[in-house]
């Protein structure tokens, strides 16, 4: 056997063994919480498609556990910011200090200089605020007076957002939202699971007490293996009939972007890659199609009465061929 | 199909533009419908206009739609009788289609909206078949076409423009079709859809009968009532006497034909001079007969001719007619019956006294007929009379009354005088109506005469000489005679036209128009209206079609060859389209098809393979399996032709 082909087959080996492990993981996190697979899988999926999540839905419905279940069963280092409306770029970057031992400004890092950042409420701060956070999370890097500082990897950020008809909230412009690759709405659990929740234990105390099932580095290699799933010509096709869909139909404002197109497929890709399959399928798309569009297609003046989810799940009647 | 409409949601827009559509194929009918239903029609579309400015669609609530819908039953049964038959089947559906307007929800009551606007569209032919309603409607059918395609297209930030360019396109396909069937589609020969018994009811025109102001009345009106094309030069206007009903019987105030209708076997007139051969296109009028130019000599296939030299239909002239005649207008008929003296001579008891007095003082006084004859004729042409439109009321004895009292009448009281003095005075007469004179149209080449043309005028029957046309309203007015009606009364007829234009220049030009126009309409009936199995039977021996039956295999063989050019095209363009592969697995779809299982065109092949298995559990591994290689040759990177045979015969093998 070649080296080459002896390198491949243990790259296979390997994959087949993290997406193995991403399995594993799933399963503890459904353990934790109750009664959201989908919504779970998305949000893993989101992970190794290398994006950024942006979750939107009433308090208390478990959007901070979840982050913290993620931080804790992959093991990355976790940082919080609670966005509020006197919040300061400065307050999440990080700020350069005068050090009078060496004579010269050291940049002391802000909460965003960790692996997993939760961005709680990020609707109560300023745009001046969310920008720069939406920004580090574009450029993999921060850069403050002439100084470029990179951010650790993996880097992942989930935000959460209140309903944007709460009062006090700054809406987040069309073209940030676009910087996410999913949102997602928890909501409620329900009857049966609702009441495993309320006898069951302390969701907190079951945090503390899990292990990290997926190294960082198996995250790595698995964001990597999401670009070699394979996509057939027919479904690059079929994206962009949905594409044009989008362009064309009454029912949106405006259609999606070609960053829009390329984050569905490499959201897809996640999708088949978790399912343990190396090629893509149209159900993929269609899977996350919802999740990956939901934020970035307005409702048209006509149509604007229509929920969000409605207009979007006309995306998923677009005939394959 | 379902499902491909529900992928459809109806834009607001598409409701306005529908609503403009329907407005304008409902509007014509608005002059026949009773006011009543006009009004609730175009309040119901008021009504949904209304609806559809507000930001949520909240339509009437079921019953209520029930309870108009008997209102309109009701109102419909009350003004026509019936809910059948044509005026009360166009009334009921107007209003339905106003009222199918409270309850349109889905993309299926749009469709039907529309293509019932199609249909109450079609139904303005049953009033006017004339060229502007045909433009019209081809702008009610664009209009309609372009809100069909605008509920089809959900395309977003679509121009109105766009819509209409590709209705234009549609148009235009469909052009060549409209021709093919338009020339080529059997006619056959008599009224196939013969129009119901109430058509062209209120017609004007002549009648049977004529009273007293009946034939004035009609001298309001330019309404055409035939076109005729002269093959060799056009005749005097001394001479354009259209002969209609033929009045024998009188009481005294009204005159009738009486028992004339004796149909005779030949036409037994002795003729001089050269024939006149012309071709009448006659617009409906909804009675039994044609006209035809002093004396007719021959008869139109659809006619036959009485012993008043009458052209007879059998049935009433409903659709415009076109017909070929030939007429001498030197003549000498042969001798009378005695029942047709005695008729000629009838005269009622105590009425029109002082008239038939004179009659008989004439009778003892002059010697020969032709001499009384002419002794009348000076005596309306100097005795103080005049020629006028608007002839005063006349009571029990209108002749006495016209004759020594008013002394101002139009045709019809000449005639009538003349023709009581006649026959106190021994001398068989009788009254014709019909038309007189018309305007030529230089640019058509073509005679046309109006209703106003409408005119009155008597035989008397000599010794040797027969019946002679006598016109004793030329004695009076000979410019009617000489010029026509138009110049007669042309302070009348030219208000409009002379007084707004003084200008030389700018008349001649509105008359140029006025001709240029009315020959356009000439053409649509003679080439559209008038395209019936004679005109195609014509066309067609041209192109060496010479029977119906060679026309049907000719027809057949177009119609099999442009269908499968069609089809070939398309199943050329779907094989380029699809590769072996998706060819495979569509023969695969199809099977489960036959079984009720239906691919969604948006299904994934997981997916659909889940359905099948849930709803036939006993197929799994055979679809299983099927499915597999399909993934594996359409998704998967790398295949071979092994695998397609292997599917193919997998897909072959299904038995279901």
């Amino acid at each position: 056997m070649s080296p080459i082909a002896s390198s491949m087959l243990t790259t296979a080996e390997n994959r087949d063994k993290n997406i193995d492990r991403l399995q594993q993981t799933l399963a503890v996190m459904n353990k934790v919480i109750l009664g959201k697979e989908q919504t779970l899988r998305l949000a893993l999926t989101c992970l190794i498609a290398r994006g950024h999540l942006l979750i939107e839905d009433q308090p208390g419905v478990g959007k901070t556990t979840l982050a913290h279940l993620l931080a804790r069963v992959l093991g990355l280092d976790f940082q919080r910011i609670q966005f509020t409306s006197d919040m300061l770029p400065a307050d999440i970057l990080g700020v350069s200090v005068y050090d009078q031992n060496s004579a010269s400004f050291k940049f002391h890092p802000g909460p965003v200089f960790s692996q997993l950042v939760l961005a709680d409420e990020v609707n109560r701060a300023t745009p001046k605020a969310q920008s720069a956070l939406l920004e580090a999370m574009e450029e993999h890097q921060v850069t403050t007076e002439g100084e470029t500082h990179p951010l650790p990897s993996p880097f992942f950020v989930i935000a959460t957002q209140n309903p944007s008809n709460q009062i006090g909230t700054f809406q987040l412009p069309e073209s940030q939202l676009d910087r996410f690759l999913m949102r997602l709405e928890m909501g409620y659990p329900d009857e049966a699971h609702e009441k495993e929740l309320l006898r069951g234990e302390d969701r907190r105390e079951i945090l503390k007490e899990l292990n990290t099932t997926l190294s960082p580095t198996q995250l790595l290699a698995l964001q990597q293996a999401v670009s070699q799933v394979h996509v057939s010509d027919s479904l690059i096709d079929y994206l962009q009939k949905v594409l044009h869909f989008t362009r064309h139909s009454p029912f949106y404002r405006n259609g999606l972007s070609p960053r829009a197109g390329i984050a569905i497929l490499r959201c897809a890709q996640a999708w088949a890659l978790l399912d343990q399959r190396d090629h893509l399928l149209p159900e993929d798309i269609q899977a996350i199609l919802p999740a990956t569009t939901n934020h970035r297609l307005q409702p048209s003046a006509e149509f604007s009465t229509l929920a969000p989810a409605e207009a979007v799940s006309h995306l998923l009647t677009v005939p394959l061929d | 199909m379902k499902k491909h409409l529900a992928h459809i949601i109806i834009s607001r827009n598409t409701t306005r533009w529908l609503l403009a559509s329907l407005l304008l194929a409902f509007a014509p009918h608005i002059l026949h419908l009773p006011i009543t239903l006009s009004v609730l029609c175009l309040m119901f579309g008021i009504w949904r206009f209304s609806i559809e400015r507000r930001s949520t669609i909240i339509l009437p609530h079921r019953i209520f739609r029930t309870l108009l819908l008997c209102t309109i039953l009701v109102i419909v049964y009350l003004y026509y009788g019936t809910l059948f038959g044509r005026e009360a089947g166009i009334a009921l559906l107007a209003c339905m289609l106003a009222l199918k307007l409270l309850e349109m929800r889905s993309v299926r009551d749009y469709i039907i909206a529309i293509l019932l606007g199609y249909f109450l569209a079609i139904t303005l032919v049953l009033d006017n078949q004339t060229l502007p309603m045909a433009a019209y409607m081809f702008v009610v059918a664009f209009m309609l076409t372009a809100t069909l395609i605008d509920l089809n297209l959900a395309q977003k930030n679509r121009a109105i423009s766009i819509n209409l360019k590709l209705t234009a396109k549609l148009f235009t396909q469909a052009l060549p079709v409209m021709l093919i069937l338009f020339f080529l589609f059997p006619r056959i020969p008599g009224p196939l859809w013969s129009l119901p018994d109430d058509a062209h009811s209120g017609t004007t025109g002549i009648s049977d009968e004529m009273s007293m102001g009946s034939i004035s009345n009609l001298s309001q009106s330019n309404k055409i009532a035939f076109r005729v094309a002269f093959e060799e030069e056009v005749i005097d206007n001394n001479l354009s006497y259209w002969r209609g009903p033929v009045l024998w019987q009188t009481d005294g105030k009204n005159w009738s034909s009486g028992d004339s209708t004796h149909i005779s076997r030949e036409i037994n007139y002795r003729s001089m001079g050269k024939p006149i051969n012309y071709t009448v296109t006659l617009e409906p009028h909804n009675q039994k007969w044609l006209y035809g130019l002093d004396l007719p000599a021959t008869t139109p296939s659809t006619a036959v001719i009485n012993r008043d030299f009458q052209l007879v239909t059998k049935e009433a002239v409903k659709e415009l007619i076109r017909y070929e005649m030939t007429s001498f207008s030197k003549y000498q008929t042969g001798p009378l019956s005695r029942n047709e003296m005695q008729r000629a001579l009838q005269l009622p008891a105590n009425r029109n006294s002082r008239a038939v007095a004179l009659g008989q003082q004439w009778q003892q006084q002059i010697q020969s007929p032709q001499a009384i004859v002419n002794h009348a004729l000076q005596y309306f042409n100097q005795q103080p009379f005049s020629y006028t439109l608007k002839p005063p009321l006349l009571g029990n004895n209108p002749v006495d009354e016209f004759l020594f009292k008013t002394q101002r009448g139009f045709c019809e009281h000449y005639a009538a005088s003349f023709t009581i003095l006649m026959r106190a005075a021994g001398i068989p007469t009788r009254i014709i109506t019909g038309y007189q004179g018309g305007d030529f149209n230089p640019i058509g080449n073509y005679l046309i005469v109006r209703q106003r043309d409408a005119h009155a005028w008597t035989e008397v029957w000599l010794e040797n000489r027969g019946w002679v046309r006598v016109d004793p309203t030329a004695s009076v007015a000979p410019e009617r005679i000489e010029d026509g009606a138009e110049s007669a009364f042309s302070e009348l007829f030219d208000r409009q036209s002379t007084l707004q234009f003084n200008n030389r220049f700018l008349t001649s030009n509105w008359l140029k128009l006025r001709y240029g126009w009315d020959s356009l309409n000439n053409s649509w009936n003679q080439w559209v209206i008038g395209y019936d199995s004679l005109k195609q039977s014509e066309l067609l021996s041209l192109v060496g079609i010479e029977s119906i039956k060679q026309m049907a295999i000719a027809m057949g063989v177009a119609v099999v060859t442009a269908l499968s050019a069609l089809l070939l095209l398309s199943v050329r363009r779907n094989r380029q389209k699809q590769d072996a592969v998706s060819l495979i697995y569509q023969r695969f779809c199809q099977k489960l098809s036959t079984i009720g299982i239906q691919r969604q065109p948006h299904e994934g092949p997981l997916d659909f393979a889940q359905r099948i298995i849930t709803l036939r559990p006993d197929l799994e591994p055979q679809i299983l399996q099927i499915n597999d290689l399909y993934i594996a040759l359409k998704y998967r990177p790398r295949h071979t032709q092994q695998q397609i045979k292997h599917l193919q015969q997998q897909v072959r093998r299904l038995k279901l």
